[in-house]
């Protein structure tokens, strides 16, 4: 009994020390909440900064200006602190003690920083703990001056000789196996290639093989390799991707090496080199007043007799006996050509067969129409009896409601029906070509639904009994038409959907995995392309739309996305349709019975014209990726000098068609004629210099297949642009030189750590990347100027040096200098923290 | 058994009374102190800082006398500790101190260093030992070519 009762009284202490201890958490809280802000920061600098040296009835400050530490005894007592910290920390902490000894803080904390420096603390807890902080800044700014003052300027830069240059690709090289001139002169550090391209191929540099790399995901959609640069080579270099009919739908190779040579103004557009089917769409620019012109096409072609068009203009037509340069003077092309509509604008080159049948133009097509029947399709029912309505549950967004009480829906849910019997008559008008309907709704119900047929009426039928209601089930449409297209159709057609919907997809499906309804249907479009090569077509019908969900659709499944008005939603399944049946044989050729065609990569087009731009300064290229398929921008800092601005146009098989910047027109590809299949296609369309600015610049890029028809290019297309810099950065004249080791963040992500200068050996770390700009101390005559350098090459201001130089190409150079008054400029603080 | 129920009933009395005791205990901090303390420590603190921000003044009139000051400061137009303004600021009667800085509680203000006026001051003012509320507001000038800090206690 006394064990338990023992056992009761050390539980009950338990619980009331339980009690009491909650008691205190809950009492500190509001017991601290009673520190008060003090002054004490400001008054303490406030203090220093009226006090001067001379003031100071102190043996130690007297020993400091006898032995000429202080040599200026005016100067305040921060402003001295100040200096003793960026000469020598530990002099200053021992004379801020000094000079605050006669202070009392209590139980407060107390510090002073001289930029990040901690030169005097009378603290109980660490900084780094506290709750509170109350802090006070002076900037101080002193002049160090006399005979024996010694400063120091760094020059930081870069080996002049870094060059990073491209060699393009042209919009569509073809068909065959495809090669590049890559013509440089030094010593190359690396090489990418980046690339738009239908198969798989064998990759060489001068003949010798760098391996089998993978094709792009789609047309419009490139990638990027690294590549090895050992095969390379100062002087002509031939780049050549070799495979099974190959064709390049854009890219380049990019290099950067490092040379004698200046930049140099482009005198000469090289043709690709094919061995196939020559089938080139590209175009050229001249970025000046073009005096003169000539051709050098090194080609063999005795099968068949290519031509060629500059802009809309027929310059040659032939073939060869064999191998054999043609050319073509001057005399002959100021004949044909206006040179001046020609200079500083992006002139399609296209080089081809004439009589060759593009891919598929006799090909079948199957295709499905795949249409929202939601209830707000039928939307706002008008006509109907109020009580029939009410009875039956409602008349808007219920078409079959809303009729069998009399009334008619808004006209969406009949404009609907009318274009998809145009589509159908449009599509069965050719032979052999299928169509199926799906409806969606809050599924895709057999009764919306009719399998391929080129039964008109049966269709037709269909169509009349679609009935508008309920949710939306975008994927759900896909779905159900991509599983019929599968079963019912063979990949040797052409399989395409058109899906059209007039609002926002809520319904998910559990083939992509269920959860968001917009991704889902986004998913399903990318499945049809990815795993059946299904090509999606959308159409965003009326006000409500979800335009991003169905632009990103048919971005994923290689279609474009076109945004209807209620009125125009006929005109709009017209144009598909007309697209469906004739965009298959965009820039393909297909020649029957095969020809044998080479153009040799040395050929060229050679213009005269008067260059005017200034060689000499650190020029520097970058690029920017599209924000979206339609636009991107790119930021021009102040002080740099436009040399060249690029927009890369992935347009796939199709054709860019306009680009803008800042709303100007700079590239009309109808400008040249309206049948495109007889114009080039540029995949470098260029922008004059004269038209950018600094600051931000937007461009705007579309293509199509006709002079009606245009849609978004492709979220992979960049802006290539091209600055003059100074190639060297100073810092003032500096109290110190000490060096730092910097950590540098480039524009691809990759790092750099450097120790500058080299013999640097303590441990500051500054950095320079996205999130960090810490240069650890202003007054460091090597830190200031690489700070400099760095933001020089940092052009659109993102904490990425947009050039990648290695630590051997960074040059770094120190001189020192007496008599010369120093400025010396800190921020100080004082804290208290509690 | 009996006498286990009456070992239950006692430790459950006996927890009963610890756990109101706690209670009460709490109340009484947290309502007493949160209220009427925390109000008087804030006025404390308060008056500790209109003294402070008085006396790092010039004061009114700037060379102001025991017999026209309006404000009392002890500071010079360089911001440092002028002994002619200290030694006027001695001078004067403490209630009429009190009613210049505007203040109602009673105040001491300690130097941490003995300032050469009246044959030596190392503090002023007047601090009941039993008070109850006691606040500092530490302010820092210069005297005599070196940084000193005046800690201002306040009590009621």
């Amino acid at each position: 009994m006394e064990e338990k009762r023992g056992f009761f009284f050390s539980v009950d202490a338990l619980i009331a020390l339980a009690l009491i201890f909650l008691v205190l958490v809950v009492f500190y809280p509001i017991y601290s909440s009673l520190e008060a802000d003090s002054e004490l920061p400001s008054d303490v600098l406030t203090v220093l900064s009226s006090l001067k040296v001379e003031e100071i009835n102190n043996a130690y400050v007297q020993t400091l200006i006898d032995s000429g530490e202080i040599n200026n005894p005016t100067s305040s007592l921060l402003e001295q602190i100040g200096e003793f910290s960026v000469y020598d920390v530990d002099m200053a902490r021992a004379f801020a003690e000094n000079m605050m000894s006669e202070l009392e803080f209590g139980n407060e904390n107390f510090g002073i920083w001289v930029g990040n420096k901690l030169i005097y603390s009378k603290n109980i807890t660490s900084i780094g703990t506290a709750e509170k902080v109350v802090t006070s800044r002076r900037f101080i700014s002193s002049l160090k001056q006399g005979e024996n003052v010694t400063g120091f300027a760094a020059r930081a830069s870069l080996a002049s000789g870094l060059r990073q240059d491209y060699f393009y690709f042209g919009g569509y090289v073809g068909d065959g196996n495809v090669s590049l001139e890559v013509d440089y002169s030094g010593t190359i550090s690396s090489a990418e290639l980046e690339i738009a391209i239908d198969k798989d191929f064998v990759l060489y540099v001068n003949t010798n093989t760098m391996g089998s790399y993978e094709k792009s995901s789609s047309e419009f959609t490139p990638e990027r390799y690294s590549l090895p640069v050992d095969s390379f080579v100062s002087g002509a270099n031939v780049v050549e991707l070799r495979g099974d009919d190959l064709y390049v739908a854009g890219g380049f190779v990019k290099i950067v090496y490092n040379s004698d040579v200046v930049y140099e103004q482009p005198e000469r557009y090289y043709f690709p080199g094919i061995e196939g089917v020559v089938n080139l769409y590209d175009g050229f620019y001249v970025p000046g007043e073009i005096e003169g012109m000539s051709i050098s096409l090194h080609l063999d072609s005795p099968e068949a007799s290519p031509f060629l068009n500059l802009g809309d203009v027929a310059v040659y037509e032939g073939n060869t006996t064999g191998e054999e340069t043609i050319t073509i003077l001057n005399s002959e092309l100021s004949s044909l050509l206006d040179y001046a509509s020609l200079s500083r604008e992006t002139v399609p080159i296209r080089l081809g067969l004439r009589n060759a049948s593009f891919t598929g133009e006799t090909r079948d097509i199957d295709v499905f129409s795949v249409t929202d029947l939601s209830g707000s399709m039928c939307g706002t029912c008008s006509g109907a009896g109020f009580w029939c309505c009410l009875f039956s549950g409602g008349c808007n967004n219920n078409q079959p409601n809303c009729e069998s009480c009399g009334g008619i829906c808004q006209s969406m849910a009949y404009d609907s029906k009318d274009a998809n019997k145009l589509f159908v008559d449009i599509i069965l008008n050719t032979s052999n070509s299928r169509i199926g309907l799906v409806g969606y709704k809050e599924q895709a119900y057999a009764e919306d639904y009719h399998a391929l047929s080129r039964d008109v009426v049966s269709l037709k039928d269909k169509i009349d009994s679609w009935q508008a209601v309920g949710a939306t089930c975008i994927c759900c449409g896909v779905n159900s038409a991509v599983d019929d297209l599968v079963s019912d159709s063979t990949s040797d057609k052409f399989r395409s959907l058109i899906v059209m919907s007039d609002g926002q997809a809520n319904r998910p499906c559990s083939e992509q995995g269920g959860g968001s309804a917009t991704q889902n249907a986004i998913q399903s479009a990318c499945d049809a392309y990815n795993n059946h090569g299904i090509v999606v077509y959308t159409i965003g019908f009326g006000p409500q739309a979800d335009e991003a969900t169905l632009e990103s659709m048919a971005q994923c499944a290689n279609g474009t996305y076109t945004y209807s008005t209620i009125e125009g939603l006929e005109q709009i399944y017209q144009q598909i349709a007309n697209e469906i049946l004739t965009t298959y044989a965009e820039q393909t050729v297909d020649v029957a019975g095969g020809v044998y065609m080479k153009l040799f990569p040395d050929s060229y087009i050679e213009f005269d014209y008067n260059n005017t731009v200034e060689l000499y300064g650190l020029v520097i290229t970058a690029e920017e990726e599209f924000d979206n398929a339609y636009s991107g921008s790119f930021y021009v800092p102040s002080g740099a000098e436009v040399l060249e601005v690029e927009v890369a146009s992935y347009s796939g098989p199709r054709w860019t068609d306009n680009v803008k910047i800042d709303g100007n027109d700079v590239y009309m590809l109808s400008d040249y004629g309206s049948d495109y299949i007889l114009l080039g296609d540029p995949y470098i369309i260029n922008i004059p210099a004269s038209l950018v600015f600094e600051g931000d610049n937007f461009v705007n890029v579309t293509t199509g297949t006709s002079p009606t028809n245009s849609s978004a290019g492709s979220e992979s297309n960049k802006i290539i642009y091209t600055l003059k810099r100074n190639a060297s950065a100073f810092s003032d004249i500096e109290p110190v030189a000490y060096g730092c080791n910097w950590r540098i963040q480039f524009e691809d992500d990759s790092d750099m750590e450097v120790t500058i200068p080299s013999s640097y050996v303590d441990g500051s770390v500054c950095v320079y990347n996205e999130t960090s700009h810490d240069l650890q101390d202003w007054n460091d005559a090597y830190n200031s100027a690489v700070w400099e350098l760095l933001s020089n090459l940092d052009l659109d201001s993102d904490g990425k040096i947009d050039l990648i130089f290695t630590e051997q190409q960074l040059e770094i150079s120190l001189s020192e200098t007496s008599g010369i008054p120093i400025v010396l400029e800190a921020e100080v603080q004082a804290r208290i923290w509690y | 058994m009996r006498k286990e129920a009456q070992a239950w009933g006692f430790d459950l009395i006996v927890g009963f009374m610890i756990f109101t005791v706690a209670i009460v205990t709490f109340y009484f901090f947290a309502l007493n102190f949160s209220g009427q303390d925390e109000e008087i420590s804030q006025e404390l603190v308060f008056e500790g800082k209109l003294i402070g921000e008085s006396l790092l003044s010039e004061g009114s009139p700037k060379n102001w006398d025991p017999s026209d000051v309006v404000i009392i400061g002890i500071l010079d137009s360089e911001g440092k500790i002028n002994e002619t303004k200290l030694q006027n600021f001695l001078l004067l009667d403490y209630d009429t101190t009190k009613e210049l800085f505007n203040i109602r509680h009673d105040y001491y203000i300690n130097f941490s260093k003995e300032l050469n006026v009246s044959g030596g001051v190392s503090g002023v003012g007047n601090m009941d030992d039993g008070s109850e509320n006691l606040a500092v507001v530490r302010r820092v000038s210069s005297y005599n070519g070196e940084p000193i800090t005046l800690s201002i206690y306040l009590s009621d």
